[in-house]
């Protein structure tokens, strides 16, 4: 089945996420390297690790690779220039103190005016104390990846709320529609695939 | 290649849900006129439900993803043979009388008698009591039986007992449930009497002609000496999905003409599908003053592991504050992949309340919303789609507090040790509305809802093509004929001028019910 259109709006999100990002894509180099897919996976392999707990002792054995190959394919993620672009805009350190025109455009016309000021200090707030100097989201180690993805969740914009909401309904649709995290929390699934018909 | 179909009918019917599953087997029960019932989703029988919630995503509208344009809420919605009576929680609330008695005193509705012996129209016993009836008893309403109610439904209703809030058992439309806990993936042995398996197929073997995957793309009216009037409908057949029943056409392009064209295509697709038809609208009131009934988790974290994901989800709700203060609790409970999506956070804090999920308990608040004209539905030519505006109104955003805050009480008063809703806001001192006591829960009043911070979900879309007297302040009479053209009739969710006051399902086949019954006695007026 195609799923695409639940990765466009992943339940909470994205909607207007993805059409920004889209929009922003078409004005900026970002998405245009040759190696762009490529990219994209890094970023996306680092979502992943951000978002799930692999370090904990009861999370069960797989690899943050084989949760973002699952979910390129239950997606069907490969070739997707819009969410390579978006991974691309998410991944460039300096576009959230430095959010372009069109985005604080799409912004105004769909939730009002942001706080720009807010977001720079919450970026101060996140950061200061961590000196994070790299330009990239991939480059980060994954306490401040983490940190990182949750500023977006209290960003002033809606735009950026709903980037997080839709990366984080990305990896938890994927993670927890697999019998290893059904059965690390207790979860039985569904009845037919037990016989349970009638 | 494929066929270009030309078809001809006396009635075509858009839309198989709530609505048009029960006017296409009132129309065919009551005349034997040719009518043509299309679908845009699959025929999938309860062979195919799966159970799993990625799977059976494709039995909703937009697969899932249909919401607000800026994020905010989901809007679901069924979009398969039977619609929204597929999927959801068989939630069965009666008309409720003084709702039906506002719209007629605020919208100047005639008929719609609440009066058993009424023979509105001239039509004898045509009356909501009575359609409500029969709707009940074609969909086998009956309140849960207490050895149904599960322990997440338990706790509930004990918190509420433990603040004196007055709880109530459900109606539902089952036969003889399992209590599997999948209802919102469709239901995998039939028990859950919605239109597909009740209504529609008593259509189909009254002889009426089901078509589905198939989406229609514009109504045709033909114009003569001023006068619109409805002669069909065009669109395109979809190969047929693998799971699904057979069609009763091939895949192509398709033209349908009708003497009658009923829209029930639901809140969303019958204003935009009049939209892009070029409807006349003057008054530029289609697809507005949309209500959403906007609704809110809350979960709660107990010390002992519950019976939450088995058994009949929702069978205990409290309307304790419907009256003062407009809204519901109303019991359910996720499946791993929505309630994963739904609890905040990442990483290990996230996990940790995974892992404690046999021990989570929810339940929902369900705002009866205010209808405010800039929240409306509009077809977008570029995306071609359904754009939904809605924000919640500063009075609204006041009742959903205080509906959090005495939420949060409740699920204390359950036993929870710890409770939290579907937010990243920080409000007071913590980052995110995750409490530790009841003292805890004023700080609610300090939500803003804001997009893409608090989930809020909706599953009630609504009031979109309204009913009313006044063209100028609604989209279709108290027959639900448009009032720009003959012979063409919106029966759904939409038509309702406000919200119906509960969850809608029954409402809305009682509407259907009573408008079949009528235009089947007055076929005359369309040529019928």
């Amino acid at each position: 089945m195609d799923r695409k259109q639940f990765v466009v709006a992943s339940g909470v999100s994205a909607f207007a996420a993805l059409a920004w990002l889209r929009g922003i894509a078409r004005g900026s180099a970002l998405a245009a390297t040759p190696d762009a897919a490529e990219s994209a996976q890094q970023v996306a392999l680092g979502v992943v690790q951000a978002i799930l707990p692999f370090e904990d002792h009861r999370f069960p054995a797989m690899s943050p690779e084989d949760v973002r190959k699952r979910m390129y394919s239950i997606f069907s993620l490969d070739d997707d220039a819009a969410f390579e672009s978006s991974l691309a805009l998410f991944d460039t350190i300096v576009l959230w103190a430095n959010p372009p025109l069109p985005v604080i455009a799409l912004e105004v016309l769909r939730y009002g005016q942001p706080d720009v000021a807010r977001d720079q200090r919450l970026f101060e707030k996140t950061f200061t104390d961590r000196k994070v100097a790299q330009a990239r989201f991939v480059d980060l180690g994954v306490d401040d990846k983490r940190l990182y993805l949750a500023m977006w969740s209290q960003s002033s914009f809606g735009v950026r709320r709903r980037v997080y909401q839709s990366f984080k309904a990305l990896v938890h649709a994927t993670a927890y529609s697999m019998d290893a995290l059904w059965n690390a929390i207790g979860y039985d699934g569904p009845l037919v695939s037990k016989g349970i018909t009638s | 290649m494929n066929a270009v179909h030309r078809v001809q009918c006396d009635i075509l019917i858009i839309g198989s849900g709530a609505a048009g599953g029960v006017l296409a087997a009132t129309l065919s029960e009551l005349t034997d006129r040719r009518i043509i019932l299309v679908e845009r989703g699959g025929h999938f029988g309860s062979n195919s439900f799966d159970q799993r919630e990625l799977d059976m995503l494709r039995l909703y509208a937009e697969r899932g993803a249909r919401g607000t344009i800026d994020g905010a809420i989901p809007v679901q919605g069924g979009q398969c043979v039977g619609g929204g009576t597929t999927i959801n929680y068989a939630l069965s609330f009666d008309p409720i009388e003084a709702v039906w008695a506002g719209w007629r005193k605020e919208h100047g509705l005639k008929g719609i008698s609440f009066d058993r012996d009424a023979a509105d129209y001239g039509v004898d016993g045509l009356n909501i009591l009575n359609c409500a009836a029969e709707v009940r008893r074609r969909i086998n309403v009956r309140r849960v039986a207490e050895e149904h109610v599960n322990d997440n439904n338990r706790a509930f209703e004990a918190g509420c007992q433990r603040l004196g809030l007055s709880t109530n058992r459900f109606e539902l439309n089952m036969r003889d449930c399992i209590g599997c806990g999948y209802c919102g993936q469709g239901c995998a042995y039939d028990r859950k009497q919605g239109t597909m398996i009740t209504y529609i197929a008593d259509a189909v073997a009254r002889g009426v002609r089901l078509i589905h995957h198939c989406d229609i793309e514009t109504l045709e009216f033909s114009s003569s000496s001023g006068d619109v009037t409805a002669a069909g409908a065009t669109g395109d057949v979809r190969p047929t999905e693998p799971g699904s029943h057979p069609n009763s056409i091939g895949p192509g392009p398709i033209t349908i003409s009708a003497k009658l064209v009923i829209v029930s295509s639901g809140t969303i697709e019958s204003p935009s599908l009049m939209q892009r038809s070029g409807y006349p609208d003057p008054y530029d009131t289609v697809g507005r003053g949309l209500v959403l009934h906007p609704s809110l988790p809350i979960a709660g974290l107990f010390s002992r592991e519950l019976r939450n994901y088995r058994g009949i989800t929702g069978s205990v709700y409290s309307d304790q504050f419907y009256k003062t203060r407009g809204f519901y609790y109303e019991c359910l409970f996720d499946h791993p992949v929505n309630a994963a999506i739904a609890i905040p956070r990442i990483g290990k804090d996230h996990f940790e309340t995974m892992l404690r999920y046999r021990n989570l308990a929810g339940f929902g608040v369900m705002l009866v919303d205010s209808v405010d004209a800039s929240n409306r539905v509009t077809w977008n030519p570029e995306t071609k789609k359904s754009d939904i505006t809605y924000r919640l109104s500063e009075g609204d955003k006041n009742r959903l507090r205080f509906a959090a805050r005495t939420g949060v009480r409740i699920m204390f008063g359950a036993g929870a040790e710890e409770v939290f809703l579907t937010s990243e806001e920080s409000i007071g001192p913590l980052a995110y509305p995750r409490f530790t006591s009841a003292d805890q829960a004023a700080f609610c009043d300090e939500l803003a809802f804001k997009p893409g911070a608090t989930l809020l979900t909706s599953a009630h879309c609504q009031a979109t093509a309204k009913m009313g007297e006044d063209p100028a302040a609604s989209v279709v009479d108290s027959r639900c004929e448009a009032h720009n053209a003959k012979n063409l009739i919106v029966c759904d969710s939409s038509s309702f001028p406000t919200s119906c006051g509960a969850n809608p399902m029954v409402s809305i086949m009682s509407l259907a019910r009573y408008q079949g019954r009528r235009i089947a006695a007055e076929r005359g007026r369309y040529g019928l």
